[in-house]
């Protein structure tokens, strides 16, 4: 539906802008949860289900938590707000500019298929086959690079803590 | 043209109301099991049986002063109670009531709901931070963890139910226990998801975000009236939707002789929320550390042995 | 084996001393070495010319007790603090310093306990003028912090803590650092009152002090006023006694039992056990009139005596309770939640114990077999059997294992009574004007929370000259620091609530 695509794009720019131009760190996390919601929603609309509850499960309900736990933890109410200069402004302004032309200009170079195959209809499974037959060895060495983390995040927290 | 939106918006005011009332529902049974449980009779006096108390009580929440406190971050204040309430709405969009009964039968519907419900997390953070409250702040990071903690083991213990039934689609699942509830061969699974499924929805004896003999407040002290009532309500709406999910996936959902399938849905579904209930009543509450440790050290190994064996027997 | 501080034997047979200040830390310091290792009750006395303080020790091992007679200097009101080697003379010399204005020189902490800090004035002297003004302006003392460390407030209003309780706690992080416990806000001048009224029209007030246990409240008092009459109670009023403070011990401990759990966060339980507790409220209410403030133990006897209904009714509600008994045991004691929470929790070693005048359950939780039934008898005890409860494990389940037994013993003994109630009167012959001669003495039963004493003076006339309550409650609490050390903040309610503290006699 073309008005679910226009509410998402809505959402998902809004989003991003929040996360720019929010005063308040906090808020810019939330706001790019919003972001991430939106991103889901294309998934949905192009028909990759999984991946789009996925990223919800993830981006929304973990990636978010963490950002949201390392800002509130380690910041004091009292800390100066980012200062709104003109000079700020430009540069940023003027940053963004040469982004858009750059990617625009791109964009509309390249030659974007049309018409998109339709969706596979157990893109789960699927999915599933992929990890595991093509995929396997990439998805190993994530999950090991993942238990390393955990690993190091626990030592990390062992030893400021001291006691468990 | 305006057909699909007209059915859209019937279809969520359909929902939005049985959520609510399901929800309403759910404080004058809680409240009267628990009463029963504790020798006394409940509440007995605003309407038959005390029915019609959870109106009072919500009639009562919405006639407070809305209280926000002093240097409170005001939009996330008022953000958070929403944010808690509308992934239970999300989440209650793929459940099937019955063969065919379900808003949405989405082929992802268990992982739908595992993901919208991990939202919910955020709302606890936002309500513990907005309050400008050390301890709030402190609470709500506090829930945050627990909820973050179990929810592993929670969605590692229905991964042995998608094995064994092939899909995530709810009627699926269903489908796959019309011989044997899953509840009988992952009785290991069933175990562990109903701790971690109490424990999601901060019940008793993982309420430690609302224990008052806790130092440390919760985080939805500063909350008071009308968003006070959106997170009561959101809790007992997890409390259904937690019950309903084992039902589905455990007991075998709208399966039973005799009773249209709608009814045995609702007993079963009423049944484990018995059981939840029954929990709070005689549980003494566990200490953060201890929660901790025994959802990292034994709920998750556990879930993980459940794999495992469902794993092997799909084998064999 | 007892060093020689120039004994006497006072008007109730206690050895007692007249020591000059100077001499007192040298004489603790000898009766320590002969084995004197507790601090019984720490009283300021003012005798008109002079103040006084008086110590009374007891040799846990040898059964033995002395009191210390200490005169205070007029021109400076100063007397050596026992601080270091009593723990226990913490909180009272702070009360007497309130009370009295006595300086406790080495005392490290010395400033008001029961009173406001901005109080004007030591309201026990004699010549304290009740129109005198009494209060400064209020102001919060500024607490120490390091910076990792936080002090967090709880109470007094506070759903837990049990009564008016304030207690500031040292955060560090998670853990437990310090704790300050801040009481007098049930302060309510019993022990002035009891100089302003004779010994009759002062009965009703004991009630009033452990309001949960004012039977034996009623005891420690009656129990002292005529110990001071040289009084022969009937056996039959003693049996009484004993039928009315184990029902009353049976009930605390329900109580007890109910807030205990529902610090933990089981609520239930808290349920039940009032059920049980109005039963025990309505058979005092036959017996005694009332449901709490009974006014039932009088100088010389009980006011009513038992009627054949009423003891049938106690047989009946005995097996009822025993069942109930079990019921709880089944719910809760091998209970993994609950286990987890009070095993290893709150530890205090049985030398830490005595060292801070802890008495009652707490102190036989620590290991320490000393129950004043058996080892100071009074009353009608030496005629009955029963078991004193211990634990060995110094922590909270060993503190809940204790209460639950002694719930069962005091059923037992409850029974006891009822089989063996002699006949006689309920009463003594009393005369209207209780006018017992001039005197020191002091009585101590053991109630719910422990030792429970009165130190009572008389002048001869027939208005006490001087009541000391000693609170096991306020002895108690101040082994609350000790076993909060090192804790998470979240075991700190529930320790608290393992003492079982009522502040109505933590304040009097």
């Amino acid at each position: 539906m073309p008005e679910a695509f226009g509410i998402l794009t809505l959402a998902t720019l809004g989003g991003a802008l929040g996360v720019v131009l929010a005063t308040d760190v906090v808020h810019s996390a939330y706001f790019l949860v919003l972001a991430f919601l939106g991103v889901a929603g294309y998934y949905f609309l192009l028909g990759g289900e999984f991946v789009g509850a996925v990223q919800i499960l993830i981006y929304a309900g973990a990636v978010a938590v963490l950002f949201l736990f390392a800002v509130m933890l380690t910041r004091r109410r009292a800390d100066p707000v980012w200062g709104r200069s003109p000079a700020r402004w430009l540069g940023v302004g003027g940053a963004a500019a040469l982004l858009a032309w750059l990617l625009l200009t791109h964009l509309e170079r390249h030659p974007w298929p049309t018409k998109l195959p339709p969706p596979a209809p157990h893109n789960t499974a699927l999915i599933g086959k992929a990890l595991f037959r093509p995929f396997v060895v990439p998805f190993e060495v994530v999950s090991v690079l993942l238990l390393a983390a955990l690993v190091g995040a626990l030592l990390l927290a062992r030893k400021e803590g001291g006691a468990s | 043209m305006g057909q699909p939106y007209l059915r859209l918006a019937a279809a969520a005011l359909i929902l939005a109301a049985f959520v609510l009332g399901t929800a309403a529902f759910l404080v004058w049974f809680e409240r009267k099991l628990l009463g029963r449980m504790q020798v006394r009779p409940g509440p007995n006096r605003v309407g038959p049986g005390g029915l019609l108390q959870p109106v009072a009580d919500i009639l009562k929440l919405t006639v407070k002063e809305d209280i926000l406190p002093e240097h409170a971050d005001r939009p996330l204040f008022r953000l958070a109670p929403l944010m808690a309430f509308v992934p239970a709405f999300a989440a209650f969009v793929v459940l099937p009531f019955g063969p065919g009964l379900v808003s949405a039968d989405l082929n992802i519907g268990l992982l739908w709901i595992l993901a919208v419900s991990t939202v919910s997390v955020l709302a606890l953070i936002a309500a513990g931070w907005a309050s400008n409250s050390k301890y709030a702040l402190l609470g709500g990071m506090r829930a945050a963890a627990q909820m973050i903690s179990y929810e592993v083991p929670l969605v590692l213990s229905l991964i042995g139910v998608v094995l064994a039934a092939g899909s995530l689609r709810l009627g699926r699942i269903v489908a796959a226990q019309a011989h044997l509830w899953f509840a009988v061969p992952q009785v290991l699974g069933f175990i562990v998801y109903l701790i971690a499924a109490t424990a999601e929805s901060n019940r008793s004896p993982f309420d430690l975000p609302e224990g008052e003999s806790e130092l440390v407040a919760g985080f939805h002290t500063e909350y008071s009236g009308v968003r006070f009532a959106f997170f009561f309500l959101a809790e007992y709406s997890y409390v259904f939707l937690a019950a309903a999910i084992a039902t589905l996936a455990f007991l075998g959902g709208w399966s039973g002789p005799f009773l249209p399938p709608v009814v045995w849905f609702l007993v079963k579904t009423y049944a484990v929320i018995f059981f939840i209930i029954w929990l709070r009543a005689t549980l003494p509450r566990i200490r953060i550390d201890q929660l901790l440790s025994f959802g990292w050290k034994v709920l998750l190994p556990l879930s993980l042995v459940n794999i495992f064996l469902v794993g092997l027997f799909r084998f064999i | 084996m007892m060093p020689d501080l120039g004994w006497e034997r006072g008007s109730d047979d206690l050895p007692r001393a007249h020591l000059p200040p100077e001499r007192l830390p040298s004489g603790v310091a000898a009766l320590r070495q002969a084995g004197f290792d507790y601090l019984i009750c720490l009283s300021g006395v003012d005798r008109g010319e002079a103040r006084q303080v008086v110590y009374h020790l007891r040799d846990t091992a040898r059964h033995r007790e002395v009191a210390l007679y200490v005169d205070v200097p007029s021109r400076r009101e100063e007397v050596p603090s026992l601080t270091d080697q009593f723990r226990a003379a913490d909180w009272p010399e702070r009360e007497v310093y309130d009370l009295f204005g006595v300086r406790f020189a080495g005392h490290p902490d010395l400033r008001r306990i029961l009173l406001p800090e901005t109080f004007l004035g030591h309201p026990l002297r004699k010549d304290y003028r009740e129109d005198d003004p009494e209060v400064a302006p209020e102001g919060e003392p500024e607490l120490p912090a390091a910076p990792d460390e936080m002090w967090i407030n709880v109470g007094p209003q506070h759903p837990s803590t049990h009564g008016v309780f304030r207690m500031l706690l040292k955060l560090s992080g998670e853990t437990v650092e310090g704790c300050r416990p801040c009481i007098g806000y049930l302060h309510r001048g019993f022990e002035k009152l009891a100089e302003r009224r004779d010994y009759v029209q002062y009965q009703p007030y004991p009630d009033r002090w452990d309001y949960l246990a004012a039977m034996n409240n009623e005891h420690a008092y009656v129990g002292a006023v005529e110990r001071l009459m040289q009084l022969e109670v009937p056996r039959r009023a003693e049996y009484l006694r004993v039928l009315a403070t184990e029902l009353n011990r049976v009930a605390s401990h329900l109580l007890w039992l109910g807030t205990f759990l529902l610090d933990l966060g089981a609520m239930s339980p808290f349920l039940y056990t009032f059920r049980e507790r109005e039963m025990i409220m309505e058979l005092f209410n036959e017996l005694s009139g009332a449901r709490m403030t009974y006014n039932y133990l009088r100088i010389g006897g009980a006011a009513h005596d038992l009627t054949p209904e009423l003891a049938r009714q106690i047989r009946a509600f005995l097996p009822y309770f025993h069942r109930r008994l079990a019921e709880y045991e089944a719910l809760i004691s091998d209970n993994e939640i609950f286990l987890a929470r009070v095993r290893g929790v709150g530890l205090l070693p049985p030398d830490e114990a005595l060292n801070r005048g802890a008495s009652g359950p707490l102190l036989r939780a620590s290991g320490v077999d000393w129950d004043l039934r058996r080892d100071r008898p009074y009353g009608a005890y030496p005629e009955l059997s029963f078991q004193v409860a211990t634990a060995s494990t110094w922590d909270l389940h060993g503190r809940y294992l204790v209460r639950l037994a002694e719930m069962r013993e005091s059923c037992r003994l409850v029974e006891q009574v009822l089989d063996g109630l002699p006949e006689g009167p309920h009463r003594a012959k009393v005369p209207v004007r209780v006018r017992p001669p001039a005197g020191d003495t002091y009585f101590a039963v053991e109630s719910p929370r422990g030792e429970l004493g009165v130190f009572l003076i008389g002048d001869g006339t027939d208005h006490a000259w001087r009541l000391k309550i000693r609170a096991p409650s306020f002895m108690n609490l101040m082994s609350l620091e000790p076993m909060l050390q090192g804790h998470l903040a979240a075991d700190a309610i529930a320790i608290l609530g393992s003492i079982d503290i009522l502040l109505g006699e933590v304040d009097r």
